[in-house]
Formats: C-alpha cells, structure tokens, sequence
C-alpha cells in the first residue's frame, strides 16, 4: 500500500543552481528574498496493493515531481507518506548505462542498480536478452547499439528484475510498433501477476487497455480520481 | 548502517566500482604502469633537487619519498573524485533511489583498487632492494587508516559540494597547502617547534609515518599512538556519516 497525506512540495528555485558562498550572503543582504515553486499541493492519495494507477494531465502539473516523490527520490516539503511495499522505479530506462561496456556488462550493472544480485541476473540472463532480442549482440559494447536496441536491453533487464511495485514515468515512448507489443506484453504479464503498476502517460489508448483508475493531476492538485474512461474524457473535455 | 551492509547495497557497491575501474582502465596500452609512472615522475623530481640538502639526513630517501607520494596521491585523488560523485551519476540520482552513500564509497574503492596496486609494486621494489621484516603485518592496517580517512572526508565533501559549488575550489587549495604541510619529501622535525601541532593534527602524517616506520626504519610502530588515531578517524567516520546522512536527502533537487 503507497499512501500520502497531505503532501505538498516546495521547490526553492533558487536551489535549481548551486549557488556560491558569495552568493549567498548577497541573497541574505537582499532580505532573503526566496522563490518557491509548489509543484504538488496538499495532495492525499492511497493505491492499494495490486492497483494498477494511471496518472495524467498537462506538462508541468507535477506527475513527474508526484512519482518521484513516491519513488522515494524526494522527501516531500510537508505531509506524510506511507509506503509498505518494495517500488521499482523506472523514470528513465536504461539509467546507468555506458556506452563503453557491453550489452551483458550492462545489463548487470543495471540490475544492480535495480536492487539485483550477480547470481539472480545470471539466472534470468538468458531470458532478458532473449526478451530483447540481442542474442548477437552480448557481448557488443553499447556504444555501437541504436538507441531502439539499447531501450530494449533496458526494458528487457528492467522487468525481468521482477519488481514488486513499478512506477513508470513515460519511458515507453521511445520504441517503435514491435517495441510497443513488448511493452503490452509486459503490462499484461504485470497486471495478471497481481502486481501494482503506477504509470505516467499521455497515450490513452495504452491507459485504458491496462489501467482501471485514473488520477488527473492540473497545478500540482488532483482534479479528479477515478473510473479510466470518465477521467480521461473529463481531461479531454478541459483540454479543448 | 547495517542497513547499509546488507547483500543488495555489497553487490551495487561491487559493480559500481568494478565497471569504473574496468572503464577507467580500458584501451591503455601500458595499463599499471601508468600507475606507477606520476610517483615515479614525482620521485625523480623531489629526489633531483632534494637528495643532497632535505634529504641527505634522511634514512633511504628514494623509498622515503615514494612511500610519502603513492599515500598523498591517493588522498588527493580519491578525495577529489568522491566530492564529485553526485556530479558524475547525475543521472542516476535524480532518477533513481538507492542508498547515495555507495556512490561515495565506490568513487574512493575505485581509487583504492589502483592505490593497492601501486603499494604491490613498490613492495617488490622494497623486497629485492631492501628487504622487509615481519612489521609488515601492520601494513592492512595502515592501508584501512587511508581507506577510512578518505572515505571520511569524501562522504562530508560530496554532500557539502551540493548545496556550495565553492567546496571543490576550496578543496584544491586545501590539497595544494596539505602538500607542503605534510612530510612527503622532508622529514616531519623540519616543521618549526612552533608550528609542531601541524603534524600532531595532520592524520596523513601519522599514516605515512607508521609506513616508513615498519618500511624504511624496519620497527615496530607504537601501539598506544596507532589504536588512538584508529579510533578518532572511526569517530570521524561515524560523525560524517551521520551528517551526511541528514544532508544527503535533498541531493536529489540540488544538483
């Protein structure tokens, strides 16, 4: 269960540049003046164990700033968060990857990251680059990859890790058609293991055919949560 | 900080260090001896100017002066590579969550790994010219007091550098004044009686006397002065640990 009570996010803008001891005291002199952005405000929200959770709404309305939060990669400025379950967080695929290591190289090093040992990648190994189609290519350094291959490897290496909770941030669409299928094919896996699934997209195809709830989020505030195909048609409406 | 240790965070910490130091290796054609070349470079030079004045009172000087340098470079760099660890996984901090810490640590191991190999090649330098005794088996613990005192200083500069760019030049000024500071081609009794306390708080001079000391001077070091500068650097440790800790939850929106 992830739940969050009341849980708000101040971004002080003047920490998005490191600034300079000088700096500093020349910002206090000027009377500490600081600029807040609040991307999330006051926002309570459960997912229960097994919810498969689509979030939407227009650039900026904070559903990065929301699953980073959930992720555990920012503490939030006020309100509580409660989570009871193991997340894997994918908001970026192949995060850790470089490009002077091989595909079998990296794909270790990424399970790492991912929270795997060497022998449980070992195990699966085989599977993710069959699920990758790379078979030829393991032991070829990523440098000489195409962007769509090295998706791939990442996808493949990422939902063979065997996540408990996924929380996906539009990593997906970077592949092309066959790619797609992939993903399907994962989700759908996903979805009849029981497993919960948190997803940012814009693709609504894609969110109605695997995800049941849907959450719009406009300003940094939830303005609706609820059925898949009454919220996106609420979006829909509000965006023309 | 058992949490820390436990076998997911031992295994991203191994692969992290080793993929960097097969990335750092990678496509050299002289491969260790690149390790060996800047002391040895470093040791020509001092030993040139310094053989026949600082030096001439100085029991085997050329050892003396190497066994000072492979110490301070590692200090040096493995410092100035764990302050900017954030900086080089960017990336990975900002998009994933994992214990930040291991960043540090896999910076300094990475240094450590090449340090370890410059002291294998200087202790078989040591064995076929000089010869080493039994004082040897002080050597690990000389080599966990290096380990300790950079990962020490890398965990408290890494989190510093986030909210201060001005740390890593503040650092490098540090680095450059320790130089001179710390008894890498003089012996330590040049510093002025005044001015003795450098050496007193200096942690690096004490580690690169205990070396010579078993090395060079084939004695036994001081147990009483070598278990109370074990424990103030664990002391230090566990502070910066703790300080990091609290500071490093915002690295995410920071860098």
């Amino acid at each position: 269960m992830i739940e969050l009570e009341n849980v708000s996010k101040k971004f002080n803008i003047n920490y998005a540049r490191r600034l300079s001891v000088l700096q500093n005291i020349v910002n206090l002199l000027d009377g500490g003046k600081k600029r807040y952005i609040l991307a999330l405000k006051n926002i309570n929200l459960k997912i229960n164990k097994g919810e498969n959770v689509a979030i939407i709404g227009p650039n900026g309305s904070g559903k990065s700033t929301l699953l980073r939060i959930i992720s555990g990669i920012l503490v939030p400025t006020f309100g509580n968060i409660r989570i009871d379950t193991n997340i894997t967080s994918f908001l970026q695929l192949g995060i850790g990857f470089h490009q002077n290591l091989t595909a079998k190289e990296n794909v270790y090093l990424y399970g790492a990251i991912l929270g795997k040992t060497r022998s449980y990648i070992s195990k699966r190994f085989e599977e993710i680059i069959d699920f990758a189609e790379l078979r030829d290519f393991v032991n070829v350094k990523l440098k000489d990859f195409s962007s769509g291959m090295q998706s791939r490897l990442a996808f493949s290496t990422a939902i063979y890790t065997d996540p408990e909770t996924l929380v996906l941030d539009e990593v997906l669409v970077v592949g092309d058609l066959e790619f797609r299928n992939k993903c399907f094919e994962a989700f759908k896996k996903f979805k009849n293991q029981g497993k919960t699934m948190i997803f940012v997209s814009h693709d609504f195809d894609l969110i109605r055919k695997f995800f049941t709830r849907t959450i719009y989020l406009k300003n940094g505030m939830i303005v609706a949560d609820g059925d898949t195909d009454k919220i996106i048609k609420l979006y829909e409406k509000d965006s023309k | 900080m058992d949490e820390l240790l436990n076998k997911k965070n031992l295994n991203l910490l191994k692969e992290l260090t080793l993929s960097n130091f097969k990335l750092r290796n990678e496509g050299s054609v002289l491969g260790i001896f690149w390790y060996l070349l800047n002391p040895l470079l470093m040791l020509i030079v001092l030993y040139f100017i310094f053989s026949k004045n600082i030096g001439s009172s100085i029991q085997n000087y050329a050892f003396y002066v190497l066994i000072g340098v492979i110490q301070w470079n590692f200090f040096s760099s493995s410092t100035s590579d764990g302050m900017l660890s954030f900086e080089r996984y960017k990336e990975l901090v900002k998009k994933v969550n994992f214990p930040r810490e291991l960043l540090v640590i896999s910076s300094v191991f990475n240094i450590f790994l090449s340090h370890l190999i410059e002291w294998g090649l200087l202790l078989i330098l040591l064995i076929f010219i000089s010869g080493i005794t039994y004082n040897l088996i002080f050597l690990p613990i000389i080599l966990l007091l290096e380990l300790i005192l950079s990962l020490t200083l890398s965990l408290i500069l890494s989190v510093a550098i986030s909210y201060y760019r001005d740390i890593e030049g503040i650092w490098k000024n540090v680095l450059f004044v320790g130089w001179f500071l710390t008894p890498i081609f003089y012996a330590k009794e040049i510093i002025p009686n005044k001015f003795s306390f450098i050496n007193i708080i200096n942690p690096l001079t004490h580690i690169i006397t205990f070396a010579r000391t078993i090395l060079i001077n084939n004695k036994q070091i001081d147990l009483l002065i070598l278990s109370f500068i074990f424990l103030c650097l664990i002391i230090l440790f566990i502070l910066s640990y703790i300080i990091f800790k609290k500071l490093v939850i915002n690295v995410a929106e920071r860098i």
